[in-house]
């Protein structure tokens, strides 16, 4: 019942609204928005400029990603595994801090570009960050994880016994990478392919801050909805995501083709190749260093500037003067705090009505024989997942913007209400995943156990269902609360005075030049992400 | 007056018909074996008994009232799981204390009335835990256990509530050989010495016929044949459960005789030997002459000798014999013979020095000698 309530008013009724609205025109049922928007070149090249940057991010994270899989599950050597867990970081890194990091660090004025024009007594920066390269760069930074993490675990999963099969076949290495182990993997990199095309298509901020001409149609949307073209941005975001619900049925068809049964009922487990040779492993080392280097610089240059007065790093190499009042005023000043607060508590709010939610849907879900209607629900549910922030919330403020039959005369936006429920929504599929993987891990005989020896269902879920699935289901939770706290793209286009999250308090602090403020917040809200990842790995570790 | 009855039961998964038809009756007190191949039915009968799932049709009756539609937790029976199905986040004492606690708050069934005490609680685990002979484990975690201790532990929580009934799902089959054969000796004791109703689901006949004293053959759904461990290994309703129930020489023959004399003769289709056959008359009744039929006789009922035998009391059944094969088994040796085109099996306890192309002579006792239906 609740299900489908939160169903109806969440995710049906929103996106078919928009749908609706695109279609009509001055009341009547029309293409002519289409056509106009279609008509637009720009809108078209936007459209095929977000196609074209997914698609070069993906190439680029799937080359960077799958290497370093390869190198950390398949050989060991000095420092393995502090480097494998580094290379999962930006993982968690909100997408507009890592670009505000970015901007700090190579940005045309940066510390790299200063660094070379001062040391070649250059007269301009050396570079702009500003366009495809600076995108590309940025996009492969953050996104290569999903094939770093998906592959490594792929290799983890893979019966060693086969490549030795084919080894001893005759194979070379080279034939078996090609013929027997990169075929095994096709799971892994599609899934992977899926979650970085995606990601790349509702990214926002590194287009909006350093795309320079590069107009994606994210920034088409926002820029529409500034300039109050509403049927334009509608009939974008339906574009958008047809395009991202298109490339999700083209994935997941794709993938439904190459699922692999391992054939052997046990596997040969792989030992990792220690890499013996004095040269290999000084490489190693170095090439981990320089990894780890590469990969906490914009970190670091992030705690850095945060220590520098606003206004005072102008065109120096580093910023000239440092203090601790940017993180002082943050820790006192009322309207910092507050804005702490919001996010904080917005983000609990709706991590917790996304656990909530997630035992109402697997209840529904998970058990029983598999029928139609239950596959059509998990579908629904995981619809929020493939779309682009900015999609859910122009949906949301399209739906609740005015009164209507379905919600009377309440208004949701403009209200303090209105940024939960939309990371409720965005992020609630990420919970619903995580209690339905843990749930379907669950040995069945033991809640049936429970259950021949007495136990009702209240027993049952408090005494043996939860206690069993809460370590997984807590990190699920945890992941949605990092990312709803750090949550930009549908904040900027859906906030109010009265809710206004971290994040929207990092732009506006970039757009006064107040530098040190920016990154105060930055590092403040990456302190605080970095204690709920340490807390999730704890609990994941327990089970 | 059975504790147990199931009447006519039927249940499908999709299009599988998982159990057609099943009657059952079950004494108090006895250790009753459903044994079958796997996919059988047996384990969805086990399941429907416990309430784990609704059969189709049918009812099922337990001390003179209907349960069919039940609950599980409403029953008051003790289950012992395939995978032992510990709580792996409850140490040894909570496992076994699970259904107690669960009984207290629970229900007016079973033995649910009488408040346990924490005190009752820890007297109760104590003792189940002694009769299975792992005192002072309480506070171990179930993960640290061996799969026998394991075993143990999810026992010792099927007794500790005094189940009405208690359900084995293949409890053995996770323990290796060795350990497997002296658990079952201490389960059946422990089941006897406790008076328990038992129902006792497995695909190893050996298992059942050590365990049990009466057991339910199944088949696809079916039971085939209920009775004793003796009964089902002498008397086989059919092929099926021949083949089933150890080594069967099965020899394809043709009734000679037309008169319903319990004595026999019948031709066998393979190397045109005449047998004697001790039949019933109303196995006869349904046997027209000349029609092909199935005799079967036990491996270790063939008497293997280099000599013919000249007495009397052998003077049927004598076939000569060539040795194809020897199989040297430990204790005893199983013989390939060939005679005159018909395979036979011998297991003996001594090979009287044969050698594999040796002559001898095989007797095959006519009262050992069934006559099988082929369905």
């Amino acid at each position: 019942m609740i299900v489908a309530l939160v169903l109806l008013y969440g995710i049906i009724y929103p996106n078919a609204r928009v749908l609706v609205a695109a279609l009509q025109r001055d009341g009547q049922w029309s293409l002519g928005n289409f056509v106009e928007v279609l008509s637009q070149r720009t809108i078209i090249e936007s459209s095929l400029t977000s196609i074209a940057v997914s698609v070069l991010t993906v190439l680029f994270c799937g080359l960077v990603g799958v290497t370093l899989a390869f190198l950390f599950e398949r050989y060991s050597f000095p420092g393995r595994r502090l480097f494998a867990t580094l290379a999962a970081l930006p993982l968690v890194l909100p997408p507009l801090v890592g670009t505000v990091a970015f901007i700090f660090l190579c940005g045309e004025s940066g510390i790299l570009a200063r660094v070379i024009q001062h040391a070649f007594h250059l007269s301009n920066a050396p570079w702009s960050l500003r366009g495809w390269g600076a995108l590309l760069l940025f996009h492969t930074y953050t996104m290569y994880p999903f094939f770093y993490v998906l592959t490594g675990a792929g290799l983890q999963r893979i019966d060693a016994g086969l490549a030795e099969a084919a080894r001893s076949l005759g194979a070379s290495r080279a034939r078996v990478l090609f013929r027997v182990t990169l075929p095994q993997l096709t799971p892994s990199l599609i899934a992977a392919a899926l979650l970085t095309f995606m990601t790349s298509m509702a990214s926002f901020s590194a287009p909006l801050l350093f795309g320079g001409n590069v107009r994606v149609l994210t920034l088409e949307i926002f820029s529409a909805r500034q300039r109050g073209d509403t049927s334009v941005a509608l009939t974008e975001t339906v574009l958008l995501t047809a395009i991202s619900l298109t490339a999700l049925v083209f994935f997941q068809r794709y993938e439904g083709t190459r699922r692999f049964v391992a054939a052997a009922m046990k596997g040969t487990t792989r030992r990792r190749l220690p890499l013996k040779s004095g040269r290999a492993r000084w490489l190693a080392a170095i090439a981990g260093i320089v990894f780890s280097v590469l990969l906490a610089l914009p970190i670091a240059t992030l705690m850095l500037v945060s220590f520098s007065r606003d206004g005072s790093w102008t065109t120096q190499t580093l910023p000239p003067t440092y203090t601790l009042s940017n993180l002082a005023r943050l820790a006192t000043d009322k309207d910092a705090r507050s804005v702490f607060a919001n996010s904080l508590l917005m983000a609990s709010m709706a991590a917790l009505a996304a656990l909530v939610w997630s035992f109402c849907v697997t209840a529904l879900t998970v058990g029983g024989e598999r029928t139609r209607w239950k596959r059509l629900l998990s579908f629904l549910v995981l619809i929020p997942w493939a779309l682009p922030g900015t999609v859910v919330a122009v949906s949301i403020a399209e739906a609740y913007g005015q009164p209507n039959v379905l919600t009377g005369s309440f208004i949701l936006i403009g209200t303090f209400w209105i940024l939960p429920v939309v990371y409720f929504l965005r992020f609630m599929p990420l919970v619903v995943r995580a209690v339905q993987a843990s749930i379907e891990q669950l040995d069945r005989a033991l809640e049936e156990a429970a259950s021949v020896l007495g136990a009702g269902w209240y027993r049952r879920f408090w005494r043996v269902r939860l206690p069993l699935v809460s370590p997984g289901v807590l990190a699920g939770t945890l992941l949605a609360f990092v990312i709803a706290l750090g949550e930009y793209v549908a904040s900027i286009l859906v906030f109010t005075p009265s809710n206004r999250p971290v994040s929207i308090a990092i732009a506006s602090a970039m757009r006064d030049y107040n530098l040190g403020t920016a990154a105060a917040y930055g590092v403040i809200l990456i302190s605080m992400i970095a204690i709920a990842m340490i807390v999730a790995g704890r609990l994941e570790r327990r089970t | 007056m059975p504790i147990l009855q199931l009447q006519e039961i039927s249940k499908r998964y999709g299009e599988v018909q998982a159990v057609v038809g099943v009657a059952l009756a079950i004494e108090k007190g006895e250790l009753f074996g459903l044994l079958g191949p796997s996919g059988c039915g047996k384990t969805t009968i086990l399941r429907i008994i416990a309430g784990l799932e609704s059969p189709d049709s049918g009812s099922v009756e337990f001390a003179g009232r209907v349960i069919t539609t039940f609950l599980p937790e409403h029953r008051g029976f003790g289950m012992v799981f395939q995978n032992y199905a510990l709580f792996p986040h409850l140490n040894v004492f909570e496992n076994v204390a699970f259904g107690l606690r669960a009984r207290r708050s629970g229900y007016g069934t079973a033995r649910g009335n009488e408040r346990a005490t924490p005190r009752a609680i820890k007297e109760q685990v104590g003792l189940a835990l002694e009769l299975v002979q792992l005192p002072g484990f309480d506070k171990r975690r179930v993960d640290e256990l061996s799969g026998g201790q394991q075993q143990r532990v999810a026992i010792a929580r099927a007794i500790a509530i005094e189940p009405s009934l208690l359900l084995f799902d293949e409890p053995l089959s996770n323990l290796d050989i060795a350990l497997r054969e002296e658990t079952r000796r201490e389960l059946r004791a422990l089941v006897k010495r406790l008076n328990l109703t038992a129902i006792y689901v497995t695909h190893d006949q050996e298992e059942a016929f050590a365990l049990c004293d009466r057991i339910a053959v199944m088949s696809e759904g079916r039971i085939l044949q209920i009775g004793t461990p003796h009964e089902l290994y002498e008397q086989p309703a059919n092929v099926a459960i021949a083949k089933f129930l150890g080594r069967y020489n099965l020899i394809r023959a043709m009734r000679l005789t037309s008169s319903n004399d319990p004595v026999t003769r019948f031709k066998t289709l393979k190397g045109d030997h005449t047998l004697v056959v001790n039949a019933t008359h109303d196995q006869l009744m349904h046997l027209p002459v000349n029609k092909p039929c199935i005799l079967a006789i036990r491996p270790e009922a063939i008497t293997v000798s280099k000599h013919m035998t000249e007495t009397e009391s052998v003077a049927n059944n004598q076939l000569a014999a060539r040795v194809e094969q020897i199989e040297f088994g430990g204790a005893t040796t199983t013989l390939t013979l060939d005679s005159n085109g018909l395979r036979l099996e011998a297991l003996l306890l001594k090979t009287d020095d044969l050698e594999i192309g040796d002559g001898c002579f095989v007797w095959l006792a006519p009262d050992r000698i069934r006559l099988l239906a082929t369905t």
